[in-house]
């Protein structure tokens, strides 16, 4: 059994594309491609996803290596699993992350270089939070990912607040608002606080020369999980100058309904 | 459940790689590779 070539892949971009290209030689190579069909484009998520994890093919091996190491089985197949895994651990110190082992070449991919904020999600408003040298660069919020022209107008605070609040997709305008703050957003947009609940928890603003009409949005911290957000109302419900009634329709409910969860809160 | 000394051990070295990445090394990674096949055959 000879040892295939070894071949240095720029990013994991690269190293899902090969093993994508390499089966496609191979004789379930039309199986794959079914599958690859319906996920296509997915490798670049993929490839981010991996990173953000840090599930990285060589740590996750090494970590089976503890995992056999703690049984404290010496038997002869166990002393082998972990000389091999040992291997694997010795290539993640010298910076291995994913390999892709194929018929005529091993592909490696180096760890990439990784920066996150307080909570170790991926985070950077000064670079790509994840970047590989000459290779594949993403760009997160406090864990969430942004396009590379987004991210640079949210880091350089070139984004408008219509646009801010105007983001269809809801972890990044909470991205966006964490990094703005959702005080100065409002304040920016001129935002006048129409009502409140009475734990003052629950406010219901107009804001308006912003949008192409008078938009209501209400600012609300989650129960659960502490964040403060600002979040689009209905017109029609906006109108109605009641942030229970607002918080109750964001919900699907009666503000009756809602009436005891405003209440305790 | 306990983890031994042993396991620990290793448990560090891999969280010492996530604090922080080292340089990427193809050549001393192909070794590892290669003992790695020599062990399998």
């Amino acid at each position: 059994m000879k040892m295939p070539n070894v071949e240095v892949g720029k990013d994991l971009v690269y190293g899902y594309k090969a093993a994508r290209d390499a089966a496609w030689g191979a004789a379930w190579g039309a199986a794959w491609d079914a599958v690859w069909g319906a996920a296509r484009g997915a490798a670049r998520g993929a490839a981010w996803g991996a990173a953000r994890d840090a599930a990285w093919d060589a740590a996750w091996d090494a970590a089976r290596d503890a995992a056999v190491l703690n049984t404290g089985l010496k038997d002869s197949a166990s002393l082998r699993f972990l000389a091999l895994e040992m291997e694997m651990l010795r290539a993640l110190e010298n910076g291995l992350g994913w390999y892709f082992p194929m018929k005529n070449k091993l592909i490696l991919i180096p760890i990439p270089k990784i920066a996150v904020d307080e909570r170790k999600r991926l985070h950077s408003l000064e670079k790509p939070a994840v970047s590989w040298r000459g290779g594949a660069k993403f760009h997160f919020i406090h864990g969430v990912k942004f396009d590379k022209i987004l991210w640079e107008k949210v880091r350089r605070n070139r984004l408008s607040v219509e646009e801010m609040l105007g983001l269809k997709n809801t972890e990044q305008r909470m991205a966006v608002l964490k990094v703005k703050g959702p005080d100065a957003l409002l304040a920016e947009a001129n935002a006048v606080m129409v009502n409140q609940t009475p734990s003052k928890k629950y406010q219901l603003y107009l804001i308006e020369n912003v949008f192409s009409q008078p938009a209501y949005f209400l600012k609300y911290v989650c129960p659960s999980t502490g964040r403060v957000y600002v979040s689009g109302v209905e017109p029609e419900v906006g109108k109605l100058k009641d942030a229970g009634k607002a918080i109750a329709w964001k919900w699907g409910l009666e503000k009756e309904e809602y009436g005891q969860i405003i209440e305790a809160s | 459940m306990e983890i031994n000394a042993e396991a620990q051990a290793v448990i560090d070295r891999i969280a010492a790689v996530m604090a922080k990445p080292p340089r990427f090394n193809a050549e001393a990674i192909t070794q590892c590779f290669k003992r790695q096949y020599e062990l399998l055959v």
